[in-house]
C-alpha cells in the first residue's frame, strides 16, 4: 500500500479521481484516498475504446468488499487503457499515481481541466469530509 | 427462466417506519427477481430502504465480476441501461448455468464471491442507502466510503443476534485470498460465531448510492445442494450456520435488526 499523498502536478475531481495533463491528452486515475476507502482492488472493468463525458462514469472497480463506479473528471476520446490492471489490479493500491493509472484520453476541451481542483484545494476538500 | 414465478409477501405489523427509513415486505421469490428488485432500490431509493427476502427455488448468486471455472457466463445485457420500475429483470442477472443443477445461478450487482441461498437454511437482506443518505443537515458526501454502510449494518446485525442470545465477532478478518465461495473467506464486517462465518455482507456503490447485501446462514444446506455447488466451483463447502451456536428465529432476528439499524441510523444522522 502506498503512503498517503496528493501530488502537486495533478488536478483532482470531487469523486476522488486525478488527472495528469500532457498537451491535449490526459491520464486518469483514482486518488490515494479513494483506493484506501475501497481497500484492495481485485477487478477492474474499463472500456477498451470510445469517449468519456466529464462527470459520467466510465468503468467500475471491485475491491475485496464492494463494486464502485469510476468517474471521468473531464471529457475526451480514449486513446489508451492500462492493460496491466487486468492481471495486476492491485497496482491501483500500490502505485495509484503511477502504474495504477486507468485510462488516457484526448481531451475534448483542454480548458475543462481548469475547473478541477489543485492539490491544496483537494486536501481542503478531504478535510471537510 | 422457465415456469411460473411464485412471489410471497409477508409483513411485520406493529413496526412503524419513520419517514427516513423504509422497510419493504418480506418477499419469497426466485433469485432473478430478487436481484432485479435490489437493482431498482440502488437506482431509485429515496430513503434508506431495507428488506428481507427468501430465495425459492434455491440459487447461487455470483459476485458482479466473478468468473467460475465451469461454463457459466452471463449473456450480454440487452440495452445497457439502468433498471426502471416495471422493467423486466435484465438478463444480466439470469446466468446460464450448466444443465441439471438443483439451483438457479444468478449474478448480484454487489461484489464478492458466490453465496448459496435457499428458504429453509438461509435468508437474505438488502439495505439501500441513497446518495446523501443521512438526510440530515450536512449530509454525508457520496464518498463517505465503503466502510460506513458496512459498519452500520454489521453492528445492527450483531445487536440483533445478541438479543437472540448469539454472540458474534466481526473482527476475524483474514488476508484476502481468492476463493469462489463467500462463506469460505472472512473479511471485515462479516460476522462469526465459534462455528464459523454466519453473516456475509457485500456492497455496490453507484452514483453516490450504496446497496449492502447480506446473507444469514441459519443451518447447513441440504447435501444435494452442497455437492452440486462444490462441483460447480471446485472448492469444498464451509459453513455450518447460526443454529450450530443456538437455535434462533430468523424472523425475530430480522425484527431486531430492523430496529437496531433504525436506531443506529438515527444516531448517525443526529450525531449522537
Amino acid at each position: 500500500m502506498a503512503d498517503e499523498s496528493y501530488p502537486a502536478d495533478l488536478k483532482y475531481y470531487k469523486e476522488h479521481d486525478w488527472v495528469r495533463v500532457d498537451g491535449d491528452e490526459a491520464t486518469f486515475g483514482i486518488t490515494w484516498y479513494a483506493q484506501d476507502a475501497l481497500g484492495e482492488i481485485v477487478y477492474v472493468d474499463l472500456p477498451e475504446e470510445g469517449s468519456v463525458t466529464g462527470g459520467d462514469t466510465y468503468g467500475e472497480l471491485e475491491s475485496v468488499k464492494a463494486v464502485s463506479d469510476v468517474y471521468a473528471p473531464v471529457g475526451g476520446e480514449i486513446v489508451a487503457v492500462n492493460e496491466k490492471l487486468a492481471d495486476e489490479p492491485e497496482l491501483i493500491n500500490s502505485d495509484p499515481y503511477g502504474d495504477g493509472w486507468l485510462i488516457r484520453v484526448r481531451l475534448s476541451d483542454p480548458a475543462d481541466v481548469e475547473a478541477l481542483m489543485d492539490a491544496d484545494a483537494y486536501a481542503a476538500f478531504l478535510a471537510e469530509a | 427462466m422457465p415456469g411460473t414465478v411464485t412471489v410471497t409477501e409477508r409483513t411485520y405489523p406493529g413496526l412503524e417506519d419513520p419517514p427516513s427509513v423504509r422497510r419493504l415486505p418480506e418477499l419469497t421469490a426466485p433469485g432473478v427477481v430478487q436481484m432485479a428488485i435490489d437493482e431498482g432500490l440502488l437506482a431509485e431509493a429515496r430513503w434508506v430502504t431495507l428488506r428481507r427476502y427468501l430465495w425459492s427455488p434455491p440459487a447461487v448468486s455470483l459476485g458482479k465480476f466473478q468468473r467460475l471455472p465451469a461454463a457459466v457466463a452471463a449473456p450480454p445485457r440487452e440495452d445497457g441501461g439502468p433498471l426502471r420500475s416495471g422493467d423486466v429483470p435484465p438478463r444480466e442477472h439470469d446466468v446460464a448455468p450448466p444443465a441439471g443443477l438443483p439451483f438457479d445461478v444468478v449474478r448480484r450487482p454487489s461484489g464478492g464471491r458466490a453465496v448459496l441461498h435457499g428458504a429453509g437454511f438461509e435468508w437474505s437482506f438488502a439495505v439501500a442507502f441513497p446518495a446523501g443518505w443521512s438526510g440530515a443537515e450536512g449530509a454525508r458526501r457520496r464518498d463517505s466510503g465503503v466502510d460506513e454502510p458496512y459498519r452500520l449494518v454489521s453492528a445492527a446485525m450483531a445487536d440483533a443476534l445478541a438479543v437472540a442470545g448469539v454472540g458474534v465477532a466481526a473482527d476475524r478478518e483474514e488476508p484476502y485470498r481468492r476463493s469462489a465461495l463467500c462463506f469460505s473467506t472472512s473479511l471485515r464486517h462479516d460476522l462469526h460465531t465459534d462455528y464459523g462465518k454466519v453473516v456475509a455482507v457485500a456492497q455496490v456503490r453507484r452514483a453516490g448510492a450504496a446497496l449492502v447485501h447480506g446473507s444469514v446462514l441459519m443451518r447447513r444446506p441440504p447435501q444435494e445442494l452442497i455437492v452440486a455447488l462444490e462441483g460447480l466451483v471446485g472448492e469444498p463447502w464451509r459453513g455450518e450456520g447460526l443454529e450450530s451456536a443456538r437455535r434462533v428465529s430468523g424472523e425475530a432476528v430480522w425484527v431486531s435488526f430492523s430496529e437496531a439499524l433504525r436506531e443506529r441510523l438515527h444516531e448517525t444522522a443526529t450525531g449522537r
